[in-house]
């Protein structure tokens, strides 16, 4: 199966790729895996009081594609609001990667872990505003 | 449609002998063989080429330990999900989480060029295959054929399921231990 030129692009010069200080009230940690692969992809977020989200970072061991959608998704949300964030949808990954649809599940496991990232930094706001 | 166990005319159970299923396949396989049908009309040879490739694709399905448990387990109404399936088994965090550490660790031992490191790690995950394999056949070794499924067996079934996602993100771990002892044999790492 061939890679189309943006995947390969993000494959070979992915984006963002590091981590962020877990403890960090400002950063959400999103995992999520695909059980039908064997794929794992790690999403943080930064988040500035102010509710943008100032960086992104990713670690994905995984296919191509699984790199791609991560790597193109922590550079889309860098910038936005929480709220803009958790509106990016796995069509919109997939239609700018070219995925074919065997590979389609690549891009929702990338919403996933955005959802899963905010969702880790709105529990941790929670939690920090009732202590 | 006919089950995979039912076209080789074996039990649908998880222990499957491999020369029973040698002998089943082979004897199936000549009696849909194209030279036994020449004379045969259009259909009847279709009929025969389909019939060959279903054949083909359960044989292959039940010689495989790791595809003959997820095709039973599917028997038994639970669907792991196949490569390209969008269907996903839930996985435990903290189980993602210990992924997650291991491939970190891994991709670090690597770039240290930490051999005995990635061998340690290595032979840490291929002793986690094992033992999930081992739950994978334990769990069988309890469950009764695919129709007569208690309430009692939910949990078994899970269990196995379990075991299975499990082994894809081991199978995954040690792809990439191969690549490197690839490399590593051939003086490129």
């Amino acid at each position: 199966m061939a890679y189309s030129e943006k995947v390969i692009d993000h494959y070979e010069n992915p984006r963002n790729v590091g981590s962020m200080d877990k403890s960090d009230p400002n950063v959400g940690t999103g995992l999520v895996g695909a059980p039908a692969c064997g794929d794992v992809m790690k999403l943080q977020l930064k988040v500035s009081d102010d509710g943008i989200i100032q960086d992104a970072k990713f670690k994905t061991f995984g296919c191509g594609s699984a790199i791609a959608s991560s790597s193109l998704v922590t550079e889309w949300v860098k910038g936005m609001t929480v709220d803009q964030a958790l509106e990016v949808k796995n069509t919109r990954i997939a239609e700018e990667l070219n995925l074919p649809p065997v590979k389609i599940h690549c891009s929702v496991l990338a919403e996933d872990a955005i959802k899963a990232a905010i969702a880790d930094y709105k529990a941790k706001r929670v939690k920090a505003a009732t202590q | 449609m006919a089950n995979y166990y039912e076209i080789l005319d074996l039990d649908p159970r998880y222990h499957v002998a491999a020369r029973e299923l040698e002998e089943r396949y082979h004897a199936k396989s000549k009696l849909h063989h194209p030279d036994r049908h020449v004379k045969a009309d259009g259909t009847t040879r279709v009929k025969n080429a389909l019939a060959t490739a279903e054949l083909n694709q359960a044989y292959r399905t039940l010689k495989d330990p790791v595809k003959r448990a997820e095709y039973l387990l599917k028997l038994h109404g639970v669907d792991v999900g196949g490569e390209n399936s969008r269907q996903s088994h839930p996985v435990d965090p903290g189980f993602l989480m210990e992924i997650m550490e291991l491939r970190e660790e891994l991709a670090e031992a690597r770039g240290a060029r930490n051999e005995a490191r990635v061998d340690a790690l290595a032979s840490d995950v291929r002793a986690r295959r094992d033992r999930a394999m081992d739950e994978v056949e334990e769990g069988f070794r309890g469950l009764g054929s695919p129709q007569q499924d208690g309430a009692g067996e939910a949990a078994r079934v899970q269990a196995i399921a379990g075991a299975l996602v499990a082994l894809r993100y081991y199978h995954r771990f040690l792809e990439e231990i191969e690549v490197h002892e690839e490399q590593r044999a051939t003086g490129a790492a």
